[in-house]
């Protein structure tokens, strides 16, 4: 039979380990991520999209010394960011699966890519936020085949590790929610700016003249 | 017999009530707040009427905390003189991409450009949001002293000896545009301070100072006098 002082002593070792195996940074998780339709008005184009399939099925990996392993598995958020936005930014919009498919009626071929993908934590930066960069890559063609613009899209998110409980899977909590907030990032990015890259503007430009 | 054994029960709940009570009352810290306000136009709002309090977010370090936006946006949409406050998550995915970090007016001029779109004039008029409360602001732990050492004594019990004590500071300020006017009608502050302290002898017994509850509750307190006078 079991005294007072050893299911003490056996709660402790418990209580002890409990708070290790809480305390540590690892996180692996999937990024389910919906985004908002972007209250703006649609610029007078036909845009068909192609998204290769690193983009569709993009994870993230990375040990990073002494802080654990870390794994965004972000499957479908990169797709589910560009069609939502493309559908509000565009007049028409249509996915295609190849170059080949693209309709005649449409005015132009986007097609996005992660280029890459960087995390940060507190524990690296001293600080108190758990942060996520992304860096796209756009590329967009007329329907002859030639290229207008290729441009990078930089896209970042926090999350302040003092939101979240600390005796709990913060990290991934965290990590989460930065990621989530750079995807929303690149959104707000993509909706403010695409118009506003030079080449971009002057080629919508000329569209707009020849259909006037 | 059961009589006896529930009136039994009644007292011993009644005991740990107030022993609850005052363990609570005796581990908080005392807690000084500051209020101030400047009023730049006058307010009110109607029935069908609701406020967005949101936080700063554009700072790249330093942005004021998720939890301090929720526990003022609580407290001043429940109790006396409740307002209706749109939950701040809501609030930006209604009017996305208009209010992201990036993206969100600074500047009084900057929500007349945004409201002057038809598109978003519209999304406004359905949520019916009247005013945005803009919050910034942080808490801080300064002066911490003393040491505090814990460990596991012979027999396997822990065990904690020491001194810790620290300030906690909370700065707060609430700046509150009226939508329908554009106009800024003024700027609440709330400054929280209080010394918490955790003295131990075998087991710590922390005397925590809640200054960032202080200065939500005062801070939404405010919010709530100021749009209603």
């Amino acid at each position: 039979m079991y005294s007072t002082i050893s299911i003490a002593r056996h709660g402790v070792v418990f209580v002890v380990l409990l708070l290790l195996t809480a305390c540590g940074t690892s996180a692996k998780f999937r990024l389910d991520f919906t985004v908002p339709k972007p209250v703006i008005s649609p610029l007078p184009i036909y845009i068909a999209t192609y998204f290769p399939p690193q983009l569709e099925t993009h994870i993230y990996e990375e040990k990073i010394e002494n802080l654990g392993d870390f794994r965004i598995d972000m499957t479908g958020a990169h797709k589910v960011l560009f069609s939502t936005v493309f559908d509000s930014l565009f007049e028409r919009y249509i996915e295609v699966e190849n170059f080949q498919d693209v309709p005649s009626d449409m005015h132009g071929i986007i097609s996005p890519s992660v280029q890459e993908v960087q995390i940060t934590l507190p524990q690296q930066t001293r600080s108190d936020y758990y942060e996520v960069w992304i860096r796209y890559q756009l590329q967009l063609w007329d329907t002859s085949g030639q290229l207008i613009h290729s441009w990078p899209l930089a896209a970042y998110g926090k999350a302040n590790k003092n939101n979240y409980p600390t005796l709990s899977r913060a990290s991934a909590a965290a990590l989460h929610d930065a990621a989530e907030f750079a995807l929303r990032d690149a959104a707000a990015s993509m909706s403010f700016y695409f118009a506003k890259e030079p080449q971009v503007q002057s080629w919508i430009d000329g569209i707009v003249e020849s259909s006037s | 017999m059961d009589r006896w054994h529930s009136r039994e029960l009644l007292m011993m709940h009644k005991a740990l009530m107030a022993f609850t009570i005052t363990a609570v009352l005796a581990t908080t810290g005392c807690v000084s707040s500051t209020i101030q306000q400047v009023r730049q136009g006058e307010t009110g709002i109607l029935g069908h009427e609701t406020i967005a309090i949101l936080g700063r977010r554009h700072k790249n370090r330093a942005e004021t905390r998720h939890k301090f936006v929720e526990c003022v946006s609580n407290r001043t949409s429940s109790g006396s003189n409740a307002i209706s406050v749109i939950g701040d998550k809501a609030f930006l995915d209604s009017l996305f991409p208009w209010f992201e970090p990036r993206t969100a007016p600074l500047e009084l001029n900057e929500l007349g450009r945004l409201v002057a779109r038809p598109e978003i004039a519209q999304r406004i008029k359905e949520i019916g949001v009247r005013y945005i409360v803009w919050i910034e602001g942080t808490t801080e732990r300064r002066d911490q002293s003393g040491t505090l050492q814990c460990a596991v004594a012979s027999g396997g019990l822990p065990a904690c000896f020491g001194f810790l004590s620290w300030e906690g500071a909370s700065d707060y300020e609430a700046t509150i545009w009226d939508i329908s006017n554009q106009i800024n009608v003024g700027k609440l502050s709330s400054e929280a301070r209080g010394v918490s302290f955790v003295p131990a002898v075998i087991v710590p017994l922390p005397f925590i100072a809640r200054v960032q509850a202080s200065a939500c509750n005062t801070l939404a307190d405010q919010i709530k006098n100021f749009i209603t006078d």
